[in-house]
């Protein structure tokens, strides 16, 4: 084998090994990323009642994902794209909030939509406390956790079906949230 | 514009808000824009706070997304006489509009 002849066998190993290395990379970001940029859950179809403001909103559509508690979670559909919305279970299709995010959702950059409920009660501060949590996660979200603001858990809350909620909150600040994947690894944490 | 300082001089809970009057309000509703700018995620760098206040508390959610929400007091666990807000909660100044029906 001539030298030129054995330099080209290591140029061409050189260049499969840097392909294969890519692929490799390429899947295993696109699998990391895969479960935080989509919901499986696509709920069941159900009426909302009509007649209300909601009407004029432009709604086309309305699935249940999940009842959690005293809560129902809905994934929507509106003239102006997808949205997400909650309300009372005991009152299956009545909506009492709407989210309607224009853009990505779920992404590896946001794939929590927290529709939790804050509380203020200092004119002075900018402390609030949960009311209560609730939202919308992506697949590869098991848990979420509600931070206080010396970075603590207050509250964790597991997502189940894409859904997460807890109507019983701890009293005292909470100032982030935090999504964590099955293995407990921290993946998103809110601005 | 909804940034720190902005006020409808109206009494708010917040020094950084606008509130409706006093009502018996059936909906909040709040279109985010882009601005002053939105990344890939239109997220902007403006976080704010909507939703309703009375004389003892503010409730509300949280978002700092380009989009639209609607929110009515019975989610947050209100009722009776209130004002519809949107607070400034940190970052860039938010563009808004934001409408109370009652």
């Amino acid at each position: 084998m001539t030298r030129r002849t054995k330099l080209t066998l290591a140029v061409a190993a050189l260049l499969v090994a840097v392909a294969a290395g890519s692929v490799v990379v390429t899947r295993t970001h696109a699998s990391e990323r895969a479960p935080l940029s989509r919901i499986s859950n696509e709920g069941h179809r159900v009426s909302v009642q009509r007649g209300s403001v909601w009407s004029s909103f432009g709604l086309r559509s309305a699935s249940l994902l999940a009842v959690r508690g005293a809560r129902a979670v809905y994934r929507l559909e509106s003239k102006g794209g997808p949205c997400v919305g909650a309300g009372p279970a005991q009152e299956p299709g009545k909506l009492g909030t709407i989210d309607c995010p224009r853009g990505p959702f779920p992404t590896s950059q946001r794939p929590v939509l927290d529709l939790s409920v804050y509380e203020g009660a200092s004119h002075d501060s900018h402390d609030v406390s949960l009311y209560r949590a609730e939202g919308v996660a992506a697949d590869g979200v098991a848990s979420v956790a509600f931070l206080r603001p010396n970075g603590t858990v207050a509250l964790k809350v597991p997502v189940s079906a894409n859904v997460f909620e807890a109507g019983a909150t701890p009293s005292g600040p909470i100032a982030g949230l935090v999504a964590y994947d099955g293995s407990g690894k921290e993946l998103w944490r809110s601005p | 514009m909804l940034g720190p300082g902005t006020s409808t001089a109206n009494g708010c809970w917040y020094y950084s808000e606008v509130c409706s009057g006093w009502g018996y309000w059936y909906l909040n509703g709040v279109a985010k824009t882009c601005y002053p700018g939105c990344d890939l995620y239109n997220s902007t760098g403006g976080r704010i706070l909507y939703g309703f206040e009375n004389r003892d508390r503010i409730r509300g959610n949280f978002t700092t997304y380009y989009g639209r929400r609607y929110v009515q007091p019975g989610e947050l666990g209100m009722g009776g006489y209130l004002r519809g807000q949107v607070s400034w909660w940190a970052g860039t100044t938010s563009q808004i509009n934001v409408a109370v029906a009652g």
